[in-house]
């Protein structure tokens, strides 16, 4: 955990949660549930590291904290706001809750579902304001990589939906 | 519910897609020649990432503005 032990020092523990949570934005926005100007202030503490309340992060994602409080009971952690439980959650639980169908997960077409998997990637490319990553079983795909402006061809990093979010630990 | 929204490459230029989505139009930029007009795409961090499947698009579309989702 050499990289991202630095990195995430520096981060805010909202803005970590965040870009994991931030593409579910899109969805929470066209349902309505958010407006514009909070959309763009997520965004905002998303990628650029600006302060953002907890309240309206709990209200916002409110399944991904109802799935945090489970998995900080399973690591019989009283409190779901720490580094340890939302990359426990993300990293590690997120995947299996899709395929066990947890919420919306079940009736959610599969290709929704696999851009929802948290996977570890490798980059092979590198270009203007994204990476190319292989991932799985000989997968590729594109991913924006300003969370990673550090971040080299052959590093290990962890991607969600679209996103390089951080260097993998060892 | 960490799930993306889809939306319908209406206009390309060079490489920049225009992106319709049910409330808004949105620009994104396109790093393969493989997408067409009319294809169902997830845009994230204003990058065209993955192409989506008519039908899937469609019917998680619905789910989406009915509720079900």
């Amino acid at each position: 955990m050499i990289k991202s032990t630095k990195g995430s020092s520096k981060l805010s523990l909202e803005s970590y949660f965040l870009r994991y949570a931030f593409p579910c934005t899109y969805v929470i926005k066209q349902r309505g549930e958010v407006g514009q100007k909070t959309f763009d202030l997520l965004e905002q503490a998303a990628l650029r590291n600006k302060p953002v309340k907890r309240e309206l992060l709990e209200k916002t994602y409110k399944k991904a904290f109802e799935r945090m409080k489970r998995v900080a009971a399973s690591m019989k952690k009283r409190n779901f706001w720490s580094f340890e439980v939302v990359k426990e959650y993300f990293t590690r639980r997120h995947n299996k809750m899709i395929d066990d169908g947890d919420g919306s997960y079940a009736i959610a077409p599969k290709v929704f579902r696999e851009l929802c998997k948290v996977h570890l990637a490798e980059i092979i490319d590198s270009k203007d304001g994204f990476f190319i990553v292989k991932y799985g079983k000989g997968k590729t795909r594109v991913v924006a990589s300003h969370y990673l402006p550090q971040a080299n061809i052959g590093d290990k990093i962890m991607i969600h939906h679209g996103y390089a979010v951080e260097i993998a630990e060892d | 519910m960490c799930l993306s929204y889809p939306g319908k490459i209406i206009k390309i230029s060079k490489d920049l897609a225009t992106i319709d989505y049910t409330s808004e139009k949105r620009k994104a930029k396109l790093i393969s020649k493989k997408f067409k007009i009319g294809d169902y795409v997830i845009v994230q961090g204003k990058i065209v990432i993955e192409k989506v499947d008519k039908k899937s698009a469609e019917k998680w579309l619905e789910m989406i503005h009915t509720g079900k989702a």
